[in-house]
């Protein structure tokens, strides 16, 4: 189980994160929703470890991640919402950075990889894919570890239908085989993904149950 | 787990793939260069240090004693002087070729002055005229060989006219008088101001013991070496904070980033230096850049400096690295980086002597970045002591490093 208990972040006076806690069950989608600014992305970074809360734990099966950065590189896999690939190589090299050449041919193959369809663009430079193709490649590049949590900010921003459907299909893929996620969103497909949701409003997290009203969740938030 | 190893490759795999345009834009750079480099040592400046002032002198050719005046600075003290004494009928032109910077200065002899030494009368005044544009050192020189000019025609043409009304007075005949007179006062003139060998004079250069040539051809080079890390500024285009923050969360921390992405940067400048000097080898070797006499073997400099570079090399990608991992955006990471390193190079002496500037000027250039490579290349070359300037260096290379892994954290975050 994943525990993230009374994560507390300031930046200077301006307190952004005011006490934090919520659960992550294996095979579990958990939803942060929120206006801009309202601080999911900063949630997401320190969970990731690229920042480091003022208070608060982090646990996997009893295991703290915010001191163990090994553990944690390896166990939580964050896909920001920006591209982190590297545009002047192809797909391939992208990949090839995280994963051994056999295990790389294995995945592309009939693992989590060919599930993305990254072997149909697998020559393709990173700087003539589309938003789709880089955003599936970036999932692909950060599951390498197998890890048993993943932290998406935004994962499917401006990408057209059939390319949502298909990173959802992953998602659902990786939540059989008992991975966790916790993704920041606005978008209401995936926030039905989600089995369960929280709003983040001034700092703290508030339990939000969707029904398909968007207009009452817009008044949540 | 990703290694250090791991992204340093990949790194090396990207940076490969812009080598190409790389090398285009750093043979349009070196062209550029050695343009510039070719006319600052072997056109203006060098070449004005090795030729004579030219003196305008406008006045009466005909005069008997103007022309021998003439004669006299122009062949009997010329070395010594330094002085090309170009005659003028009319002063008009003798101002046009000072307006089109053909003469230095020029002197005017005017009627009263001949009028005055044959006469014998001790009021004779020549005109001087100079530019006044420059107030350096040229126009002070110009002041002295002037005024050494004046006084050697003055003072041997009155001796000369006064012992012709001498011997005219004792009867003596008047071509035997204008045949002993000259002769003995060519003689005399000769034992009197041939000051040619009196002193040996020896060319300790611009700066640092460094000779005119050699003191341009590593500031050029320097500076050269200044404006490498532009060529691979496409390195730094695609760097986006989403790939930064990714690779922190697999492990990738800061200190590995910076350094997984320097270790390329500077190979890609050692390979362009190579590139470069490669050029500069094959255009000595065709006798390219041997068609201009000088003291500066360009083959044995290189041969000797190109090892001895590696450190400045190393400082000065450093460098390039910090202000482009400091600064955002294309525009801002060239103009600054470019604004800066022509500022550095100028106050260290790049493009100038630096014994013009003031002091304080001196003293800050000589331990900024660039001054200290100066220094530290100009040691090589004259085989002086270099150990003190690479250790400074080293210590900026860290400090340059350190200061791009802060940000680099920051930008994390």
């Amino acid at each position: 189980m994943i525990e993230i208990k009374n994560v507390k972040k300031k930046y200077g006076k301006h307190t952004v994160l005011a006490g934090i806690d919520f659960t992550v069950e294996p095979g579990e989608i958990v939803g942060i929703l929120g206006e801009n600014g309202s601080g999911k992305s900063t949630l997401l970074t320190i969970l990731a470890g690229l920042q480091k809360p003022n208070s608060g734990f982090f646990n996997i099966d009893g295991k703290d991640l915010l001191k163990n950065t090994k553990l944690r590189n390896e166990l939580v896999a964050y896909v920001p919402q920006e591209t982190p690939l590297i545009t002047e190589l192809t797909a391939w090299d992208n990949l090839r950075m995280w994963y051994k050449p056999d295990k790389l041919k294995k995945e592309l193959q009939d693992g989590f990889l060919a599930m993305l369809g990254i072997d149909q663009f697998i020559k393709v430079p990173v700087n003539q894919m589309s938003g789709g193709m880089k955003k599936r490649l970036t999932i692909g590049c950060a599951i390498n570890s197998n890890p048993k949590l993943m932290l998406l900010d935004e994962p499917t921003a401006a990408l057209d239908l059939v390319c949502k459907e298909r990173i959802y299909t992953y998602f659902e893929q990786f939540k059989r085989q008992g991975g966790s996620l916790i993704i920041a969103t606005h978008e209401v497909q995936e926030i039905e993904l989600c089995d369960k949701c929280f709003i983040l409003k001034e700092g703290k997290l508030v339990p939000y149950k969707y029904d398909g009203d968007i207009p009452h969740l817009i008044g949540r938030l | 787990m990703v290694k250090f190893k791991d992204y340093l490759l990949i790194q090396y795999k990207r940076i490969f793939k812009l080598l190409p345009g790389i090398l285009a834009m750093i043979l349009v750079v070196a062209f550029l260069l050695s343009v510039t480099g070719y006319a600052l040592i072997y056109s203006d400046t060098y070449a004005s240090e090795q030729q004579r002032y030219k003196l305008g002198v406008v006045g009466d050719t005909d005069d008997e004693m103007i022309s021998l005046g003439i004669y006299m600075v122009g062949t009997l003290d010329e070395s010594r002087y330094m002085i090309e004494l170009v005659e003028y009928d009319d002063e008009e032109a003798a101002k046009q070729a000072l307006r089109n910077a053909d003469i230095s200065a020029y002197i005017v002899i005017t009627e009263e002055f001949s009028n005055a030494l044959d006469a014998m009368t001790n009021d004779a005044k020549l005109k001087y005229y100079a530019t006044s544009g420059q107030k350096g050192i040229s126009n002070v020189m110009m002041d002295e060989i002037s005024s050494i000019a004046t006084h050697i025609i003055i003072y041997s043409e009155t001796g000369i006219l006064t012992l012709r009304q001498l011997m005219k007075e004792e009867g003596f005949d008047k071509n035997y008088r204008s045949e002993k007179i000259n002769d003995l006062f060519m003689r005399y003139i000769s034992a009197l101001i041939v000051r040619t060998n009196v002193a040996e004079i020896t060319e300790l250069g611009l700066s640092d013991g460094l000779s005119t040539p050699a003191y341009y051809f590593l500031g050029i080079l320097l500076f050269f070496m200044l404006l490498l890390s532009f060529c691979a500024i496409s390195f730094f285009l695609g760097q986006k904070d989403g790939r930064i923050r990714f690779m922190k969360s697999k492990g990738i921390g800061a200190v590995a980033q910076v350094l997984g992405e320097y270790i390329p940067f500077l190979t890609i400048n050692i390979i362009c230096m190579a590139v470069i000097f490669g050029l500069m080898a094959a255009a000595i070797h065709i006798g390219v850049l041997d068609s201009v006499e000088t003291d500066v073997n360009l083959m044995k400099t290189l041969g000797e400096i190109a090892g001895k570079l590696l450190p400045v090399s190393i400082m000065f990608a450093a460098l390039g690295f910090m202000i482009f991992e400091i600064l955002v955006g294309v525009i801002n990471k060239i103009l600054v980086a470019f604004m800066l390193y022509i500022g550095m190079g100028y106050v260290s002496g790049y493009f100038y002597p630096k014994t013009f500037f003031p002091a304080i000027v001196q003293r800050i250039g000589e331990f900024i970045p660039s001054g200290v490579a100066f220094s530290y290349m100009g040691g090589v070359i004259t085989d002086d002591e270099t150990g003190l300037y690479f250790w400074i260096m080293c210590a900026y290379t860290v400090a340059f490093l350190g200061i791009a892994m802060v940000v680099r954290r920051q930008k994390m975050k």
